[in-house]
């Protein structure tokens, strides 16, 4: 993608992508970048806040002979996730009424 | 360099740089994790162990003196800022914390309090009710005045006259009092009713967020 992502654009994508179901940190990253160059270095932080401020949790799991840490959402993460969401598509819509003309736009079609 | 060798690596440095155990082992499960379950392509993409390790002091607050790697963070927490609206952070679980408590308390003591206020509900009304029937009285009075004085301009005109008079003030002094009163009344009771209902709002809506 060749738009920089911001943090919330950052949080919504990480919070949506463990929604869908319990996720570990390799799996995630792949997920991620399907959208977005980032590094590992960048998510380490992301998830770090999003867990500190209850949106997410984490659990270990065993796999092959070794711990795997998941993350899981919390209700307070679903309630974030759908204001971010709603975000979103305001931006979506502000950003496509200029950009591709479309919509209503206070000074009508141009 | 295999992975365990890596992570040891990786490990002595943040280690080595400051970092507290406790941080140390919450980075050390991610990255641990990653590297466990990457290729070895993706986890050389990392970074050397040391790269990799300023990269986690900088974003965990720790200066390792590379100052480019603090703008990351400081973007980081730019955003930060304006994503609060959805975060309950501390300070709110706090918040909600003492609004439920306040309530708990205000439901608890209803005994103790609930005959006050209703009292000076009861009492507002009273003065309001009374008011009203004496301004409404003066009006009566006023009309009643005004019939009889208009009945008596007839046979004995003087008196007549004073009591139409009289009628007449008392009936418009009625009207210049209670059209006000009825409005103060109106905007009193707006009044009481959107305070109460507000602090309602914010007491219940602070317990449901």
């Amino acid at each position: 993608m060749g738009f920089p992502l911001s943090a919330q654009l950052l949080d919504s994508l990480v919070l949506s992508v463990v929604e869908r179901s319990d996720t570990y940190g390799y799996e995630l990253t792949k997920n991620i970048r399907d959208c977005a160059p980032v590094s590992e270095s960048t998510l380490y932080p992301v998830l770090r806040r999003l867990m500190k401020n209850g949106l997410l949790e984490s659990y270990d799991k065993e796999y092959m002979g070794r711990n795997r840490r998941y993350y899981h959402i919390t209700e307070n993460g679903k309630v974030a996730l759908r204001g971010l969401r709603r975000d979103w598509e305001e931006h979506k819509q502000s950003v496509e009424m200029i950009l591709n003309n479309r919509g209503e736009s206070h000074y009508g079609q141009i | 360099m295999d992975r365990s060798e890596y992570l040891v690596a990786l490990r002595q440095y943040l280690f080595q740089n400051g970092m507290s155990t406790e941080d140390i082992e919450e980075a050390m499960s991610f990255y641990g994790d990653f590297i466990m379950d990457s290729t070895p392509e993706e986890y050389q993409r990392l970074g050397s162990p040391s790269e990799l390790g300023s990269k986690i002091l900088a974003e965990n607050g720790t200066f390792t003196g590379n100052p480019g790697s603090f703008q990351m963070e400081a973007a980081f927490v730019g955003g930060q800022n304006r994503q609060d609206q959805y975060y309950n952070n501390a300070a709110d679980d706090q918040a909600r914390r003492n609004k439920m408590l306040l309530l708990i308390i205000l439901v608890v003591t209803i005994p103790v309090w609930g005959g006050v206020a209703f009292g000076l509900v009861a009492a507002a009304f009273g003065i309001i009710v009374g008011l009203g029937a004496a301004v409404l009285g003066l009006g009566a009075a006023g009309i009643a005045l005004l019939i009889e004085g208009i009945r008596d301009l007839f046979t004995v005109p003087p008196v007549g006259l004073a009591l139409t008079g009289a009628g007449f003030l008392m009936f418009g002094l009625c009207g210049v009092i209670f059209v006000p009163l009825i409005r103060l009344v109106i905007r009193f009771v707006k009044w009481a009713a959107s305070t109460v209902s507000s602090a309602l709002n914010n007491l219940l809506s602070g317990v449901r967020a």
